[in-house]
């Protein structure tokens, strides 16, 4: 295989990768913080 | 949120396909041999990037107008998402020329108008992650997601107005291409579209999130 097609293919979907792990890793944290907000309000509503 | 979970799966497969298509369809090219195909997935990418400042171009008129925060969410993800497309096809362009004119870089108008459109949208991204206050910075973001458009039209006509050693592949009739090499390209543009559709959904879900969390946290902080 030649190593500038390599290079390219390896660039874009490395990149494309670790940024759709990032959404959804911070998508998972929001997800957390969101619900402990959440059950926060709803106590003191209590 | 389970539709970005089907539109991932769907994103996946669709790349997957495309990527059959690169390897397994179509036909090498004569003179550039496999390098070539770095052009199947150069081309998507520059392509939705342009789309997506497209969608920050529209999606930052709505919010002079109706000044809502959906709107400014959008431009954001969806500028976010242009950066990093924009970005990979200047990469994989950069590798291409390399492989092609034996050169990483040149002053070429269809070069030098994408790199500026990079650099003023990585700038308005940055200016979205500045300390300004909420409203405000929606407001000067928005003014900047419009005046940042001038660019994307040059950009894409850059290789017709000026003499570039860019190919135009949309100008030229067939651009040169097999109709092998047309179905590829065009299923790799649909199989980035999904993709570019789940990364801007997912990154407008998560602003959506980031603003809740932001007015509990606030609302928590009123009520203290």
């Amino acid at each position: 295989m030649n190593g500038y097609v390599v290079a390219a293919n390896a660039a874009v979907w490395i990149a494309l990768g670790a940024y759709a792990a990032y959404l959804a890793l911070r998508g998972q944290g929001i997800a957390k913080r969101l619900q402990q907000l959440e059950m926060l309000r709803d106590s003191k509503d209590k | 949120m389970p539709n970005i979970k089907i539109l991932s799966i769907l994103s996946l497969a669709a790349l997957a396909v495309g990527q059959w298509f690169i390897w397994s369809y179509a036909p090498l090219e004569e003179t550039m041999g496999v390098v070539q195909k770095i052009f199947y997935i150069h081309m998507p990418l520059a392509w939705w990037a342009l789309v997506s400042f497209f969608v920050v171009f529209v999606a930052s008129i709505r919010h002079l107008m109706k000044r809502d925060a959906g709107s400014d969410i959008l431009a954001g993800a969806a500028a976010e998402v242009g950066v990093l497309m924009s970005g990979l096809a200047l990469v994989s362009g950069s590798i291409w020329g390399r492989a092609a004119w034996n050169v990483w870089w040149t002053w070429d108008p269809r070069l030098t108008t994408t790199l500026i459109m990079w650099f003023v949208y990585a700038g308005y991204l940055v200016l979205r992650g500045s300390g300004m206050g909420g409203e405000r910075r929606a407001l000067v973001c928005a003014v900047l997601g419009v005046v940042a458009f001038l660019d994307v039209p040059l950009v894409f006509y850059s290789a017709r107005i000026w003499r570039s050693v860019h190919p135009a592949v949309l100008a030229s009739q067939g651009g040169g291409l097999e109709p092998e090499m047309w179905r590829t390209v065009l299923v790799n543009l649909g199989a980035f579209g999904v993709l570019w559709l789940t990364l801007v959904l997912g990154r407008f879900g998560l602003g959506r999130a980031e603003e809740r969390a932001r007015a509990l946290l606030l609302g928590g902080r009123e009520g203290a």
